[in-house]
């Protein structure tokens, strides 16, 4: 059973916005919805030509859909919103990926993981947190360093942040590392989804708990978790995949699905997610389905998402059929 | 300055190249922190092994001393592992900073975990030993304290004591890496900070800049370590420049001072804290990483010489003989005896306008009283009322068996300086029109007068 989904295919494709844009070589991940009158904002990052070195940075940007026809572009924006960090910063090689919120009439606030790079393995990811005073084109850090700090128990890689505010409290849900493991002589890491909340945007607490429990495997990566508030219940929609041979079709990324009374405890229940890989492998989805945002507008529900090589293309549209329900 | 603080020299107290340490160490023994057990002191320190490619891998050892600082032996297994891979001490832990929190040994490590495009980062983690100071298991996996918002990398160097049922932790945060050449490695710039916490686990920084830079914007500032003694927080901490520090000693580390009456907003004064002088060869080029301890009434600064310790530490004694400052400490009844010591006919003049028994007592009650004592003697004495914005300086007074020796000036500057640190904007007092020697004292600290009556004078000095 579960939801049933009409799959639209590639709403952005990457390659067609090169243009005088060299940040914005190929990629389009992490898509995240601001609802304006005429137009639906969708904030993504992506990548330039990577180095001599066969490094990438990451940078983030948006494109405007026609509020009416989801598949018309309206525009795409010209810039970045943000700067990669300073020497040595948190988010010195990339921002990536963004989630938005309305904060009051004046501004509008991005969190989003900042990414540096380390020696024994590749990289470690924070969470920073940048004000827009312009209507979401532009945004500025709050600060040099990241929002939310690494913990006893969530000790590096602190990503994937989409920002919600549910009965006056603001509710991060992100990803945090749990350990590092070394595999066929690569160094992989394992995450799962988290919990922070905050009255102000600013100073937060941890719930410090896996909200989601692991279901394909002990070591099982989650990323993504998109809440979305419907019907009176709430709808997580995330994305797993194993921590060890996860490139390719088998364990690679496929979208699971919670729902919970409260924002707090989830129960999950991944067949009623509804959307997985396409039966042509040939397709732009036919290895992985990853990196959910739903959203509702105007009485439709949308989900954006992610496929092959992580959105290496642009990222995907489908529609729901019927009502977001609970299982 | 008359009352600084003057310090005996006990020499080198380690030197690694001496022992055979365990895990692989051979060099360093970086800064040295002590806890004092039942017939020891134990100080631990971090001392360098090299991993398979080459680089500097920094683990805790400890070293036992008898309370005459004799050597009795060193630690010969793991206290605390590094950590795992990807963690933020996986390439190191330095500095290890013991705290005797109650019965409980608890520890503040720096842990440090290499990157690509600077050398480093590092965070504060917390771990507690359960075998009296033999090995410490670690809380999680993660730091307990790490950059944030307005401290963007290399938080470190954690140094936490519990005053009045609150923990404080003294510790430094980087501000930014810079390269003296577009060629050059980056180098790291970072400042000293202060925390608050309930539990000692989670920590709110102040977010400021507590101690400021004498040498430029660009001073690096490291390893606070504080200590409480008679009403005052005296801080030392090492700094140096930014660039040229490895090689030139006139830009390496030094000893710094800092003193504070509430731990929160310091006064820096390097010459008072009297930590300037090398004491052989193994101190000559360089002075760091120094850490203040007290064992029944003796005081001891520790501290790490030439190559950031390459060759470990020696110590200094301080002299609590002679002119001490204390704050707040002289009861109701050494204050009177105090007046009466004072210049003939001040008590009687005093006693005139007051009752002397409740202004002591109003003193105490209500104003900040610096002192300056002879040993168990109050012979130099000013109370200042704090306001808001405005601070009122009501009685200064030094034995006339001290006097001619600048300790009014002292007390005076002293004053005005902390209401400085504390971000007042006037200090005035009112003194009579025919005392003309205080009349200078003052004038020469800048005060003007302001208005006048027939008796007295009122002063004021803007603080700038």
């Amino acid at each position: 059973m579960g939801l049933k989904w009409n799959k639209q295919g590639l709403v952005f494709k990457s390659s067609d916005h090169t243009n005088g844009r060299d940040w914005l070589n190929a990629f389009a991940q992490g898509p995240a919805t601001l609802i304006f009158d005429d137009f639906v904002r969708v904030y993504f990052s992506c990548r330039p030509a990577p180095d001599e070195n066969g490094m990438f940075v990451s940078y983030s940007s948006f494109v405007d859909f026609d509020r009416k026809d989801l598949s018309k572009i309206i525009r795409v924006s010209d810039n970045q919103i943000l700067p990669l960090g300073d020497l040595g910063c948190f988010d010195e090689f990339g921002t990536y990926p963004v989630s938005v919120i309305r904060e009051n009439d004046q501004s509008i606030k991005a969190y989003y993981g900042g990414w540096t790079r380390c020696e024994s393995v590749p990289f470690n990811v924070a969470i920073g947190c940048a004000q827009s005073f312009d209507n979401g084109a532009t945004f500025e850090k709050m600060g040099q360093g990241p929002i939310i700090s690494y913990s006893p128990d969530e000790p590096f890689i602190m990503s994937g942040p989409k920002i919600r505010k549910f009965n006056d409290l603001y509710m991060l849900y992100y990803i945090a590392g749990k350990k590092w493991i070394m595999h066929d002589g690569r160094a992989e890491p394992v995450y799962t989804i988290r919990l922070a909340t905050s009255k102000d945007g600013v100073s937060w607490t941890k719930e410090n708990r896996e909200l989601i429990q692991p279901r394909i495997e002990d070591d099982e990566c989650q990323a993504s978790p998109d809440v979305i508030f419907y019907n009176g219940q709430y709808h997580m929609f995330f994305c797993y995949r194993k921590s060890r041979d996860y490139r390719g079709k088998n364990g690679g990324y496929r979208i699971g699905y919670a729902h919970s009374a409260d924002g707090f405890t989830w129960t999950r229940n991944d067949e009623h997610a509804g959307i997985t890989i396409s039966n042509d492998e040939g397709d732009v989805d036919g290895e992985m389905v990853a990196y959910p945002h739903v959203f509702e507008l105007d009485g439709q529900i949308h989900i954006f998402y992610l496929g092959n090589g992580v959105g290496r293309d642009g990222f995907c549209w489908a529609t729901l059929d019927g009502d977001l329900t609970c299982p | 300055m008359p009352i600084n603080m003057e310090w005996k020299p006990m020499g080198q107290l380690f030197n690694p190249l001496d022992h055979g340490l365990p895990m692989g160490c051979k060099t360093h023994s970086q800064s040295p922190q002590a806890i004092i057990l039942d017939n020891r002191f134990r100080v631990y320190c971090t001392s360098r092994a090299r991993d398979e490619g080459g680089k500097f891998l920094s683990k805790v050892i400890y070293v036992d001393f008898d309370f005459d600082w004799n050597f009795i032996g060193h630690s010969n297994g793991e206290i605390i592992p590094l950590g795992e891979l990807g963690t933020f001490d996986e390439h190191g832990i330095f500095p290890f900073s013991p705290f005797q929190d109650g019965d409980k040994i608890t520890a503040y490590t720096c842990g440090w975990s290499r990157r690509v495009s600077v050398d480093v980062e590092t965070a504060t983690g917390f771990a507690t030993s359960d075998d009296n100071g033999q090995t410490f298991e670690k809380l999680g996996h993660g730091p307990v304290f790490a950059s944030s918002l307005r401290e963007p990398m290399l938080v470190g160097d954690s140094f936490v004591r519990k005053y009045n049922g609150t923990y404080h932790m003294w510790y430094m945060y980087g501000t930014k890496w810079v390269k003296e050449t577009d060629n050059s490695k980056p180098d790291r710039v970072y400042k000293i900070g202060h925390a608050v916490s309930n539990d000692g686990v989670n920590w709110m920084p102040d977010n400021a800049q507590i101690i400021p830079d004498i040498l430029h914007e660009n001073e690096c500032q490291a390893l606070p370590s504080v200590l409480y003694d008679n009403g005052i927080y005296h801080m030392v901490f090492c700094y140096r420049d930014v660039f040229g520090f490895r090689d030139d000693p006139s830009k390496g580390y030094r000893i710094g001072y800092a003193y504070s009456v509430d731990g929160q907003y310091w006064v820096r004064d390097d010459d008072l804290g009297g930590l300037k002088n090398a004491q052989g060869e193994w101190d000559r080029d360089m002075m760091s990483y120094p850490h203040l301890m007290q064992h029944h009434d003796k005081i001891y600064c520790l501290y790490n010489g030439n190559q950031f310790g390459r060759e470990g530490f020696g110590g200094y004694q301080l002299n609590q003989s002679g002119l001490t400052w204390k704050h707040n400490q002289a009861d109701k009844n050494k204050i009177l005896n105090h007046f009466q010591n004072c210049d003939e006919g001040f008590i009687d003049e005093l006693s005139s306008r007051v009752d002397i028994v409740d202004y002591a007592q109003k003193l105490i009650d209500k104003a900040q009283r610096f002192e300056v004592w002879n040993g168990d003697q109050l012979i130099g004495f000013i109370a200042v009322y704090w306001n808001d914005e405005n601070d009122y300086i009501t009685n200064v007074s030094v034995d006339r068996k001290y006097q001619g020796q600048g300790i009014g000036d002292a007390l005076v500057k002293r004053c005005v300086i902390t209401s400085k640190s504390l971000g007042k904007k006037t200090v005035k007092l009112e003194v009579k029109n025919d005392n003309q020697s205080a009349i200078n004292l003052y004038k020469k600290n800048r005060f003007e007068c302001m208005t006048e009556n027939i008796n007295y004078a009122t002063m004021i000095k803007i603080i700038e």
